[in-house]
């Protein structure tokens, strides 16, 4: 039932705008692959190309290898869930799920029963003779993924259907349809500007931006080894705090170095970066939750990133606090825990494991190398 | 909050509904214009009529109450029940005409066509332009011997009949131009009505496997029906009430082929100055569309879906 998705060099452009540009990828049979940039980054014009609502300008687009590039959206066997989910207000949620299979002429009864059968696994059961107008945003919801479930489609595609609920209804959501996934397997492409949702229910995830793939990975490759400075920052909240800075000699470590801020390099990194060649500014990559206060004496420790600066905000969210400090000209924000939170205008030192720290080429937002050492990576 | 509330206090007290006496009596005052041209120009008069309907009254000497007369009359008067014929023929061919007419216009402007502007115009145009103008040139064009019509069905070798000097012809004419000035306008309606509907729900019957026809009957349709639905009603007053091509083009005529009731309750009333049965007419003309307008609201209340 389920396939797979092949885009090769997929690009739409509209008029002189190119939306999406030079896409390649390969969505496995089964596979949950999340597609995740800012708005007008491509992702929705992607998934309507494959959805067959948008023509493509270049490039193949396969399904279960099958060309379908001239196929009409209904002769794909791919199912959609809009944002707003568009259920047909006129007729009944009955009437919802069993448009598509009345359009392919299925018995009645054969209607009737995977009707029931998919109602009966979203809690639809007692909605059926409801209208759309009728129902709370999350009923509307399983209705739009039951129209879509019920067809037993090769491909779901899903285009942000969690953005018009509230925070809790989206967080109960996302579980439901990972769980879903699990059951139905059927490959479905998910695309969301959310980046906790493509960090929680992504087998894969493909960042983009500006109509161009910058990373596919799973999540945690995306998060712990960024390609690009994009990527680190869109990753992440709050998200990873980014420095200007330039590489000096520190003892006999290469370091980098600025107002406040001292990174000893690990030798991996070290090796990295003068392979590549760069000249001497990077920036320097550090996430939140990776610093924390230490206003010990004997800093700085060779091991260790040290930032010293001045505390702006505190923000408490309960049992963290984000700590907002300045140092220099940069801003940092650092994730600790709320019992030790520094009162603002104070002179901190926040540290991390030099180990924690990214690296990128200034010019081309490259990532040049980070001591991070995936746990996933360490165990293979 | 606390600045407001003494406010709305205060607002409460004077104004009833929770406006100021001010505001009310600026209000009723707006409302006044409208309101005293209505009573003056429509209920006074139709009430006038209603009273009239049962009176004999020459628009000289005093009326003369004859109770039912007029009534009974119509009951053996064959021109009245010929205009009747005449009123059912013209709405009831003039009316599913102008409303599949102007939708299918509506569904063909309602795509991305060049000259998009230039089409929506020239269907408009015809709504805008005098009905006296619209019905002098019809007649022209319609002319036997000189008229545009026939020199082009002549140019296909066909004979074109008299079309306003037959019996058989006049009233198709008629119902031709009528349609004709008509759909310009509905078709505006259709046309704001179509491009309300959620694309969104064009592309889910898509991808559910819905081809063209079927999207216009599983969705377009039934999302645009309340606006066909006041369409219908609107064209079938407004054609019920018909008076102005009639008049100008035919008279009525030719063997009171194209007298329909408003024509013939003018004749009546205004001709042989026969205020009374005029009114009488009238009266069973209103009657007839509200049976008619309310027959089909409640086909319509089951019948739109939306």
């Amino acid at each position: 039932m389920s396939a797979t998705v092949t885009y090769r060099d997929i690009t739409k452009s509209y008029g002189d705008v190119t939306a999406v540009r030079g896409f390649d990828l390969e969505v496995a049979d089964g596979e949950f692959l999340v597609l995740v940039g800012p708005s007008g980054c491509g992702k929705s014009t992607l998934l309507r190309m494959t959805a067959g609502l948008e023509r493509i300008t270049s490039g193949d687009l396969e399904i279960g290898g099958r060309r379908v590039n001239d196929q009409e959206a209904g002769d794909r066997d791919v199912a959609m869930v809009f944002q707003n989910y568009a259920l047909y207000p006129h007729r009944s949620v009955r009437g919802n799920l069993s448009y598509a299979l009345r359009l392919r002429r299925l018995p009645r009864a054969v209607v009737d029963r995977k009707v029931e059968a998919v109602a009966g696994m979203l809690e639809l059961s007692d909605l059926l003779d409801r209208r759309p107008g009728q129902l709370s945003g999350g009923q509307a919801q399983r209705v739009a993924l039951g129209r879509a479930i019920v067809r037993q489609p090769a491909v779901f595609l899903m285009d942000e259907p969690l953005s018009n609920l509230d925070a809790k209804l989206r967080a109960q959501m996302r579980t439901e349809l990972v769980r879903l996934h699990r059951t139905v397997r059927t490959t479905t492409i998910y695309v969301t500007h959310d980046q906790v949702e493509a960090m929680t229910m992504g087998t894969r995830i493909v960042v983009l931006d500006k109509g161009e793939l910058q990373q596919v990975g799973t999540p945690r490759e995306v998060y712990h080894r960024p390609a690009n400075l994009f990527v680190a920052t869109f990753m992440g909240a709050p998200p990873m705090n980014v420095i200007d800075a330039g590489l000096q000699r520190v003892g006999d470590d290469l370091a980098a170095v600025t107002d406040g801020v001292v990174a000893p390099l690990p030798p991996s990194v070290a090796r990295a970066v003068e392979a590549s060649g760069t000249d001497r500014s990077v920036v320097l990559g550090l996430r939140p939750e990776d610093l924390r206060v230490d206003n010990s004496p004997d800093l700085p420790r060779p091991d260790e990133v040290t930032v010293v600066g001045e505390v702006d905000v505190v923000e408490l969210l309960g049992g963290e606090a984000y700590l907002h400090v300045l140092c220099g000209a940069q801003r940092l924000t650092a994730k600790i825990p709320a019992d030790t939170e520094p009162a603002p205008g104070e002179r901190v030192r926040l540290v991390a494991p030099r180990s924690k720290a990214y690296l990128f080429d200034a010019a081309t937002t490259r990532l040049l190398g980070t001591g991070h050492t995936d746990p996933v990576e360490v165990s293979a | 909050m606390t600045a407001a509330a003494p406010t709305e206090g205060r607002r409460r007290r004077r104004g009833g509904a929770g406006y100021t006496r001010k505001e009310v009596l600026v209000a009723y005052g707006l409302l006044a214009v409208p309101l005293l041209g209505t009573l003056l120009f429509r209920i006074l008069p139709g009430l006038g009529s209603f009273w009239l309907s049962f009176t004999k009254w020459n628009l000289i000497t005093a009326p003369e109450v004859v109770g039912l007369d007029n009534f009974r009359r119509m009951l053996d008067d064959p021109l009245f029940w010929k205009a009747t014929l005449n009123t059912v023929y013209y709405v009831g061919v003039t009316v599913p005409l102008v409303v599949v007419v102007s939708l299918a216009m509506a569904l063909l402007l309602n795509r991305k066509i060049r000259g998009l502007g230039f089409f929506r115009t020239v269907y408009f145009l015809p709504v805008v332009s005098s009905m006296v103008a619209v019905a002098v040139m019809w007649r022209w064009m319609l002319n036997p011997d000189y008229g545009l019509v026939n020199a082009g069905l002549a140019v296909l070798g066909i004979d074109g009949p008299s079309w306003l000097g037959d019996s058989t012809w006049a009233m198709p004419s008629i119902i031709l131009v009528s349609v004709w000035r008509e759909v310009g306008f509905y078709m505006i309606i259709l046309l704001a009505a179509l491009q309300g509907v959620p694309r969104n729900l064009l592309e889910a019957a898509a991808i559910d496997g819905a081809g063209p026809w079927q999207r216009f009957w599983g969705v377009t349709f039934p999302m645009i029906s309340p606006s066909v639905f006041l369409v219908s009603i609107m064209a079938l007053i407004n054609n019920f009430q018909a008076f102005d091509l009639m008049y100008v083009m035919t008279e009525g005529g030719p063997q009171n082929a194209t007298t329909n009731l408003v024509v013939y309750l003018y004749q009546q009333g205004f001709q042989y100055f026969d205020i009374g049965y005029g009114s009488a007419i009238a009266l069973v003309l209103f009657a007839m569309i509200l049976a008619v307008t309310l027959v089909q609201w409640r086909v319509g209340e089951r019948r739109v879906v939306y």
